[in-house]
């Protein structure tokens, strides 16, 4: 599975919508569910998945999925 | 594939669901929680869970109603409770209150509380809520805890329920060090003192539930700042599982599901070594070596299980004979022969001998747990009689003592089942108007609450904040309008626009910018375009307050009439009544669009929030 998929997954998931589908380019402000707590789960449940833990500013700046793949892609380079 | 492995055994629930097998789906699910996985184990397999429970598939012991009533976010709270309570054979009805507004709730009988009917209220405060000084506050917490027990008889008078109410949580590390468990009134000393305060004389139908033993399990990370100012979360996330099992063996033991029976097995379990090969020299039991140590130390918890009550029962592939020997003559052996209530050693396999057991005591087989060294042993009995708690234990005696520390199957409360109904029948309408003329009044509570609000036009220093909350706000915002930081600068400095932030105050601290009305002057008349408001400063009329100074203002600036719109999304709910509560009238011609004629009789002015705006 890619990691766009892999993601999607876990959107799928913590929204409860089975065919839920993002994209890098799906923003925040376009997912009417992706409130604060959402947030906060969507980042504890992807640091759990890909094994890694992401700062401050990476959970506080991200607007859109493409932030999150970035933010993903930086620890797991950085771990490997 | 490994048992240990939570998230492989939730991939193989969620295809045995898709091909339809439910029973299959139930049991590797029970396995996935029985390795007792993190947090983000639980948002994953949130909807899983709730097929699960709705299935045939699964029959609870137990269905009931619980409502939590907390100081900080409960919605990551409720799917870890909402498992740990399927584990224990509950079904969950969950009712989450409007955060930080418990006491609001209480004191309205026609709150979301009241109408939900709990059978259960959990309380779920912590050391913030004291707001106690690092020295001094004996009085601020005695206070509190006096108040706090005023709202049981409040919550319990309107909607008879069991009130678990947690305890206060004692953190270290205060900018006073030692000196907060030291000096007579330092800060920690006074959380152990309300917490003596809180749990002593409980009423009837009132239990205690002590944060610190939650906090201790978890060690470290039991709170986490970041969490608390980013989403209002506290403990943290990483807590949540434990305090959900805590919480969960509370309530099953005052449902009286706690088990009452614990089966072990003998060889590699009780001491180390194979009795019928190695003899009374050979096992391992005692202090010649750590493991034996280990071993005597769960015999000695065991034994503390058996004085509390628990009946301890032996369940072996053995010849009785030598079985029964290391209790009769080996000295290191804690446990005696006497020391159980039945005793069944023999060639027979284990579930068969369970029955027997159960039979012999009377009791169901839902009351017993099953601890066994051999994970063989313990798939068998779990594949034949799933009824009884069978621990993932390891073969180790630490391990097995953790495990049946960590789950807690035998929690007491101080509270019989009989104490649980004792409010049936109280409900009637009499009881509840005597409530309401003895309680607090909402009034008296937010008077005492010493509210302060400010508003202002929005300018360069709060155009971030507002910009933040018009993007973010979904709950109290009656048009759900998301603007760029562009816009609303263009907006807040056009003359035809009136664009304020508002700011609320109390005695417990700056709650800060926390709400937004944009409005658009047209001539003699106003449209308010968005209106929105934090859901942490919900339930103390700061929507009365903005209103009136909306309307205050357009009054001011010769304005006749002011309209205002509801706009409904999925989540916002909430405010749907809000314009006809402020006096607004219908439109008839236009549904959701309000007005408000400023020529017609005075405006009303919030009585409880004083206004300590600067002068425009």
């Amino acid at each position: 599975m890619d990691r766009v998929a892999a993601v999607q997954e876990i959107f799928r998931q913590v929204f409860d919508k089975d065919a839920m589908t993002v994209s890098p380019s799906t923003r925040r402000a376009d997912v009417s569910d992706w409130d604060s707590v959402a947030h906060v789960k969507l980042i504890l449940t992807l640091e759990d998945e890909f094994q890694v833990r992401f700062s401050e500013d990476e959970i506080s700046s991200v607007d859109t999925v493409g932030d999150l793949l970035k933010a993903i892609d930086n620890h797991v380079r950085a771990d490997t | 594939m490994s048992l240990g492995d939570a998230n492989l055994l939730l991939q193989s629930a969620r295809i045995a669901v898709r091909e339809n097998r439910f029973p299959e789906a139930v049991a590797d699910f029970l396995a996935a929680l029985q390795t007792f996985p993190p947090y983000p184990f639980f948002v994953k397999s949130e909807k899983l869970l709730s097929r699960l429970a709705a299935s045939d598939a699964w029959r609870p012991r137990r269905a009931i109603k619980l409502a939590l009533l907390s100081s900080s976010t409960t919605s990551l709270l409720s799917p870890v409770l909402k498992a740990s309570a399927f584990r224990r054979g509950i079904k969950l009805d969950v009712y989450e209150g409007v955060f930080g507004n418990y006491r609001q709730e209480i004191l309205d009988p026609n709150s979301g509380l009241h109408q939900f009917r709990p059978d259960f209220a959990a309380i779920l405060l912590n050391h913030r809520d004291l707001g106690l000084p690092p020295f001094g506050g004996n009085q601020t917490a005695m206070d509190f805890v006096a108040d706090l027990r005023g709202y049981w008889k409040i919550l319990t008078d309107v909607s008879p329920c069991h009130i678990v109410q947690l305890g206060f949580d004692a953190p270290s590390g205060g900018a006073w060090g030692s000196l907060e468990d030291v000096l007579p009134q330092g800060r920690r000393r006074v959380i152990v003192r309300a917490n003596e305060a809180l749990s002593a004389d409980l009423p009837r139908g009132v239990s205690f539930l002590d944060a610190n033993a939650m906090a201790a399990e978890v060690g470290p990370g039991y709170g986490s700042d970041a969490e608390w100012h980013a989403v209002k979360q506290y403990p943290s996330s990483a807590a949540l599982p434990v305090m959900a099992d805590h919480l969960v063996a509370h309530i099953a033991s005052a449902l009286g599901l706690s088990a009452k029976v614990l089966a072990v097995d003998l060889d590699n379990t009780l001491w180390g070594g194979v009795i019928g090969e190695d003899l009374l020299e050979g096992i391992r039991i005692g202090p010649s070596s750590a493991e034996g140590e280990g071993y005597a130390e769960l015999q000695r918890y065991l034994m503390e299980l058996k004085q509390r009550g628990v009946l301890l029962a032996v369940c072996s592939k053995n010849n009785l004979a030598d079985a029964e020997l290391p209790f009769r003559q080996h000295d290191a052996m804690l446990l005696k022969r006497d020391d159980f209530a039945a005793f069944a050693a023999n060639w027979d396999d284990k579930p068969t001998n369970l029955k027997k057991i159960a039979k012999e005591l009377s009791l169901g087989l839902d009351s017993f747990v099953f601890l066994d060294d051999n994970p063989l042993e313990r798939a068998l009995v779990r594949a034949q009689l799933p009824q009884v708690a069978v621990p993932e234990c390891g073969n180790k005696p630490w391990d097995m003592l953790a495990s049946l520390r960590r789950n807690m199957y035998f929690e007491t409360v101080a509270l019989t089942e009989e104490d649980l109904n004792r409010h049936e029948g109280y409900r009637s309408n009499a009881a509840r108007a005597a409530a309401e003329a003895e309680s607090p009044s909402m009034e008296s509570f937010l008077n005492g609450l010493g509210l302060v609000g400010r508003h202002g036009p929005v300018d360069a220093a709060t155009l971030v904040r507002v910009t933040q909350l018009i993007n973010k706000t979904n709950q109290f915002n009656l048009t759900t309008r998301r603007y760029t930081e562009d816009q609303v600068r263009a907006m807040s400095s056009s003359p035809n626009w009136w664009c304020h932030w508002f700011r609320l105050a109390d005695r417990f601290g700056d709650h800060g910018l926390i709400g937004v009305l944009l409005a658009e002057k047209n001539g003699g008349q106003w449209r308010i375009d968005t209106w929105l408001m934090s859901c942490r400063v919900l339930g103390r009329k700061m929507e009365d307050y903005m209103g009136a100074c909306l309307l205050t203002a357009a009054k001011a600036d010769g304005a006749a009439t002011v309209i205002g719109e509801y706009v409904p999304t999925e989540k916002n709910a909430l405010v749907s009544n809000l314009y006809s509560q402020m006096g607004f009238e219908s439109l008839a011609d236009s549904p959701r669009r309000y007005v408000f004629p400023l020529t017609q009789g005075p405006i009303r002015v919030c009585e409880f929030i004083q206004d300590a705006s600067e002068a425009p």
